[in-house]
């Protein structure tokens, strides 16, 4: 699977109409990329930090089908509306969508959570790797993961150019709020790659962390 | 999870040879005024040997902070994170010191109650 995220915030002081304008107006543009399998728009919920009002999936089948969309006079509309005035904000990624650990595969109506990170420059191969490896591996001490996976980004843009998406389903809000951060495999280990005052400190403090709820995981697609 | 688990923080900082007493000192004068408004406690500042070191031996300094709570722990966080002069204090104490480490731990008693949520 081959995925665009985008997470758009919509400019200060639009009012009610003209913010629900231009909400149909991404979801037409959205709607118009060809050869997506899946393309969702979905609101972020509350506890989303740099989340975006709304949380966009391209799904495509192969980075190939991504590659020809990204050619298309819809692609380039959408880029636009998204440089626009419209828009205060859009954070965005595109990448080979992994999927380390499918747990519940047939999973409905759960809660889609996405981290977009940036490893800082000059961070060395070997610890990239240590970091890569314990993020896949943190599901195992968290049941309430129920599918997860750590993707590399191809482009991206936004307040950074954003290295890498962790993405997780979870069955309920609970699961990312309760058991994920309050978890010692989070704040006391994991945490250490983006604490500022760790020796092991890699990851730039601007993320984009956030969720929406889903009908099916996106994670758990086969095309 | 309780919530009344204490949390831990240690600093194991290696100061370059003979330069022990100058790190210890920085270390106290420009990091625990701030991490203490931030929430932490500054439990122990610990020296080995308890003797400062010359010339091309180094000693180690240990500082061992807590905080009540994961919630609490991620608010001193939060600020720390969210302060974007935070990692200057760091950055100056680099040419001072060999090596250092942070370590967040707890209680071996607490372990089954913190793993609980």
């Amino acid at each position: 699977m081959f995925k665009a995220t985008r997470l758009v915030t919509f400019r200060d002081g639009i009012d009610v109409g003209e913010k629900q304008r231009a909400v149909e107006r991404f979801d037409a543009l959205v709607t118009a990329v060809p050869g997506s399998i899946l393309a969702r728009n979905r609101t972020s919920l509350e506890g989303s930090v740099n989340g975006g009002e709304i949380v966009s999936h391209l799904v495509f089948a192969d980075e190939a089908a991504w590659r020809e969309a990204r050619n298309s006079n819809a692609w380039h509309a959408l880029e636009d509306f998204c440089l626009s005035g419209e828009v205060k904000r859009c954070d965005w990624a595109v990448y080979q969508q992994e999927a380390h650990g499918i747990r519940e595969p047939g999973i409905e109506n759960g809660v889609h959570r996405i981290l977009l990170l940036s490893v800082r420059p000059f961070t060395s191969m070997g610890k990239v790797a240590k970091f890569e490896a314990e993020m896949r591996d943190m599901p195992n001490y968290l049941p309430s993961i129920l599918n997860w996976g750590l993707s590399h980004v191809v482009e991206s843009g936004g307040e950074r150019h954003w290295t890498h998406v962790w993405e997780q389903d979870f069955a309920d809000a609970g699961g990312l709020f309760g058991s994920y951060m309050m978890h010692p495999i989070h704040f006391a280990h994991i945490d250490r790659w983006f604490d500022t005052q760790s020796h092991d400190w890699i990851v730039d403090p601007e993320l984009c962390s956030t969720y929406c709820t889903f009908e099916r995981s996106a994670l758990a697609l086969r095309s | 999870m309780t919530g009344e688990e204490t949390i831990y923080v240690m600093d194991c900082i290696e100061p370059r040879p003979g330069r022990g007493k100058e790190v210890f000192h920085y270390y106290m004068e420009h990091y625990v005024p701030v991490a203490h408004e931030r929430g932490l406690t500054l439990l122990h500042k610990w020296v080995s040997p308890p003797v400062w070191l010359e010339g091309d031996q180094a000693n180690r300094c240990y500082f061992i902070w807590s905080v009540k709570g994961v919630e609490a722990y991620w608010s001193v966080e939060a600020q720390a994170r969210w302060d974007a002069s935070t990692p200057d204090f760091w950055r100056e104490l680099e040419p001072m010191i060999q090596s250092r480490t942070r370590r967040v731990m707890a209680e071996a008693s607490d372990v089954e109650s913190l793993c609980d949520v």
